[in-house]
């Protein structure tokens, strides 16, 4: 067991002797932390001075957290949108205007019926997702269990950390992968390259430990890289736009989601699930890599797989092909953001199972993952030289 | 301690590589001698696990060359030394060390040992892309002999080596094979010479020599005149 920690100290060591892989690295991170920020500088909006309105806006916001949201709270909302002290309640009309038109209610008069309008909004989304055949009756009875389970009244609290760190997620995400990318592609393909490779598997454990190391390596490294990348995102929007809100319902943040977690807990399910999605990227990466033998050919396709256009949405008549083709769809990397997928309303059904897309794709991803790298390692076990 | 070689062949598409070589190799320095493309190379390939035989068998004291204790037992040079450039030579052998089961503590000790023994002690932090062929060449010799191999393959070590390294090389070789197999391909006469026990001369795929010099030199005079007899075509051509 030594000798197997040994010998992925030694690929990582490799890894970061690499230039690419250091360049990949920090200017990933760079630009992880750059667009956290960018709408605070002057250069990239239309306001002045950006951070002290965020600051403003921030403190008019604080004051009225903890509030529940009811009835009298989205009256005061919409009372006093049009005066000066209004702007505290800004977020409130955000999420409740959001319920409000997507729930094809007319006007904030029934502000009263907040709940219902929203209980209404999951409704017709269960039952636009059973007319499209993509549940089941079943699925759609699961939807709305899933739903009653929410506490209401939601309290309202700020969450400009938290709803700055979901909607930057997506570029973190992509330029995460990129970076993995560019350093994985190398782990196999270098040995080919540089020759190596003979010695090596020439060597006692060259086809055996040495591939657990690699495969040992590549796993810990996506993992690791994209908990680096998500915290490192979620630090600087604590940092600077605040740590409040972790305790607020997700709805505030996503009206329609059915699932029962607070902000905290979403970032939490939402960094593992995108790490598991990783280590499944990583093994693909890495699966390329041994079977391509050249790091530039390797990236490219893998490059090609981070930014492929997700937004190809079909008809599938078959609710099993359908949600095969999601599956397939939304292990892109484009798609690793909370609200598109990670949280989506509709579950998978697995013989008559129900499972959330956070569960589901996440043991999918380990899951098919695992057998990916496994895979990558005989392709490098049976390399023949010559 | 017996290396032998059963009926190994690899044929390719429309060319046989390797045809039904049989050979039983115990304690002794072997010099395989052939032209380019005679097959000495895809026969060690063979013999090292590397490559796939089309047919026949390779066992070092009865364990077959595909288990870990065959490879525990090997030492392999190959024709073009693969190394990583921003490793030092110390990194570079710590880690095939590793890569050959040895302890990290003994993986130093034995890297240290080496590279004095290939002249490389005053280079041994200096990163390998800043070693000339020859050095190179040398630390090659050096990660082949990590695991103190019972079996030694090495494919034309002596390329890029100058003739006082030759020489220096020369006599480790003879050291070495006192207590172990060592298969040494070349297509340079002199460098195997004086030192090999036994000479296997290679051509289409096939042994057509086998024994001691003395023996298989009989009326040519020379191992060099028997090598012109059966290559200095072959030779002339290239």
């Amino acid at each position: 067991m030594r000798s197997l920690f040994e010998l992925a100290g030694y690929e990582y060591k490799k890894m970061f002797l690499r230039k690419g892989t250091i360049i990949a690295l920090a200017l990933g991170l760079l630009i992880t932390c750059f667009v956290q920020i960018m709408f605070l500088l002057p250069l990239f909006t239309a306001d002045e001075t950006p951070w002290q309105n965020m600051a403003y806006a921030r403190e008019h916001s604080r004051s009225i957290s903890g509030t529940p949201i009811d009835g009298d709270l989205i009256s005061r909302a919409w009372v006093y949108s049009e005066t000066i002290d209004g702007s505290r309640y800004d977020n409130v009309r955000w999420i409740t205007q959001s319920i409000i038109s997507m729930s094809e209610a007319q006007s904030v008069a029934e502000a009263n019926t907040f709940y219902e309008l929203h209980h209404s909004l999951v409704q017709s989304s269960t039952n636009w997702l059973l007319d499209i055949n993509r549940i089941s009756e079943r699925g759609a009875e699961w939807i709305m269990t899933q739903h009653e389970s929410i506490d209401t009244p939601w309290v309202y609290e700020y969450f400009g950390g938290y709803y700055n760190f979901f909607t930057r997620l997506s570029i973190v995400v992509v330029v995460l992968f990129f970076a993995l990318a560019v350093s994985i592609a190398p782990v196999f393909a270098t040995e080919h390259s540089t020759g190596v490779a003979q010695i090596m598997l020439a060597s006692k454990f060259g086809k055996s430990k040495l591939i657990w190391a690699k495969l040992l390596t590549a796993a810990t490294f996506s993992a690791g890289i994209t908990f680096v990348f998500l915290l490192c995102s979620y630090g600087i929007n604590m940092a600077v736009f605040g740590a409040d809100g972790g305790a607020a319902a997700f709805q505030l943040f996503w009206p329609p989601s059915p699932y029962n977690f607070n902000m905290a807990q979403v970032s939490v399910i939402y960094i593992l699930n995108a790490a598991s999605r990783a280590i499944f990227f990583g093994a693909a990466v890495l699966l390329l890599s041994a079977k391509l033998k050249s790091s530039f050919s390797t990236i490219i396709f893998a490059s090609v797989w981070v930014f492929l256009a997700s937004a190809l949405v079909v008809a599938l008549p078959i609710r099993w092909l359908f949600d095969l083709y999601r599956l397939i769809v939304e292990m892109l990397p484009v798609m690793v953001i909370p609200a598109m997928s990670t949280f989506s309303i509709a579950p998978y059904e697995i013989f008559g199972f129900m499972f959330p897309p956070f569960v589901f794709e996440a043991v999918f991803s380990l899951v098919v993952g695992a057998a990916m790298l496994i895979f990558a390692g005989r392709v490098f076990k049976r390399y023949q030289v010559g | 301690m017996e290396l032998v070689i059963d009926r190994l062949t690899k044929q390719y598409k429309n060319k046989i590589a390797v045809d039904r070589v049989s050979l039983s190799l115990k304690q002794g320095i072997y010099g395989l001698l052939g032209a380019n493309g005679a097959g000495k190379t895809t026969l060690m390939r063979m013999m090292c696990g590397l490559l796939t035989p089309t047919g026949g068998e390779v066992k070092f004291n009865g364990i077959d060359v595909k288990q870990e204790d065959y490879r525990d037992a090997l030492g392999y040079m190959p024709q073009h030394f693969g190394y990583y450039p921003d490793f030092t030579a110390m990194g570079f052998l710590c880690y095939m060390a590793s890569l050959k089961g040895l302890t990290k503590h003994r993986a130093k000790e034995k890297s240290a040992e080496l590279l004095e023994l290939v002249n490389l002690t005053d280079v041994a932090k200096k990163k390998i892309k800043t070693f000339s062929g020859g050095m190179k060449q040398r630390l090659g010799i050096a990660q082949s002999l990590l695991n103190n191999p019972k079996i030694l393959i090495l494919d034309e070590p002596t390329a890029g080596l100058d003739p006082k390294e030759r020489i220096k090389f020369r006599n480790l070789l003879s050291q070495l094979g006192k207590n172990r197999i060592v298969l040494l391909s070349t297509h340079i006469v002199s460098d195997i010479e004086d030192i090999a026990d036994v000479v296997l001369i290679m051509k289409d795929g096939q042994i057509i020599e086998n024994g001691k010099v003395d023996e298989i030199v009989s009326d040519r005079k020379s191992l060099e005149k028997l090598y012109m007899h059966h290559f200095g075509e072959e030779e002339e051509n290239a």
